[in-house]
């Protein structure tokens, strides 16, 4: 996928899930950041050690 | 370049995932890594170089995603059975015909009809899906013919529209661009309303789904 050269950085808030509300599946799972209150430190997470790292995705 | 980010809007772009079949059910797979994207969680960026957090803005890695669909579709080259516009957030590095993000979660997806190519049995074999508590089998490609069952499958498993586009084998299957671009406008209209605390937004982007795909998903 060639998006072409980089142009700016940005924060987005996390505000909001994109998740359905009133999802029983989307409860905290404890592996795994909280779908439902990510937060505004979100964006501060250190990343999971843990997980696959994959260069792109 | 400036070192501190901007603030921005909601942010969705378009991308293409494989999909596989596992005993939990289907998975959205990245078509360049054996790597799933979660269902009901966000997908998190990470980078083998240490990003921290992943992406930043001189190296590769993030969630990729691609401003327009009409551009996708050229990109794509027939891969991928799931194209889908994805919510973006986070640290996101926009590029001029696309984004790279540290967190991203489907908004809408399209199912191709079986017999695109699937996911890479082959990276499969040499890396399996990691375990992140789903206890996942080996996963197979989903070769089910009617789309029907699958559609209705992903979408309780992600919790989002599924949609089986009307395309022809001249197109690609792709949805058609200046509905999938009025879909997606409208989920980011609904990304909006919800970051506002308007809990109405996400029936109401369900119903524009509805108005705009002509059927109920
Ligand atoms: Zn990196």
């Amino acid at each position: 996928m060639n998006i072409d050269r980089p142009v700016r950085e940005l924060l987005v808030e996390p505000v909001v899930s994109p998740l359905p509300d009133g999802d029983p599946a989307g409860a905290p799972r404890s592996d795994g950041p909280d779908v439902r209150v990510p937060g505004p430190d979100v964006a501060r997470r250190p990343d999971d050690p843990g997980a696959a790292s994959p260069a792109r995705v | 370049m400036t070192s501190v980010p901007d603030l921005a809007e909601p942010v969705a772009g378009w991308r293409v995932w494989d999909l596989a079949e596992t005993r939990e059910g289907p998975l959205l797979v990245s078509p360049l890594r054996p790597v799933f994207w979660p269902p009901r969680r966000p997908m998190t960026a990470t980078c083998s170089r240490g990003c921290a957090p992943s992406p930043s803005l001189p190296c590769r890695c993030g969630l990729y995603a691609m401003d327009e669909l009409p551009r996708l579709h050229r990109e794509s080259r027939g891969q991928g059975r799931v194209v889908g516009c994805t919510a973006l957030w986070g640290r996101v590095v926009e590029h001029a015909h696309g984004f790279r993000a540290q967190f991203a979660y489907p908004l809408l997806l399209f199912l191709l009809p079986a017999g695109r190519p699937g996911v890479s049995q082959r990276l499969l074999r040499r890396r399996p899906l990691p375990d992140v508590g789903y206890g996942l089998p080996a996963a197979t490609e989903v070769s089910s013919a009617s789309p029907a069952e699958p559609a209705r499958r992903l979408k309780q498993h992600y919790g989002v529209p599924v949609v089986v586009p009307s395309g022809s084998p001249a197109d690609g299957y792709f949805p058609d661009d200046r509905l999938a671009g009025a879909v997606a406008a409208e989920a980011v209209r609904g990304l909006a309303g919800r970051r506002e605390g308007d809990h109405t937004a996400h029936a109401r982007f369900a119903d524009a789904v509805e108005d705009l795909v002509g059927r109920r998903w």
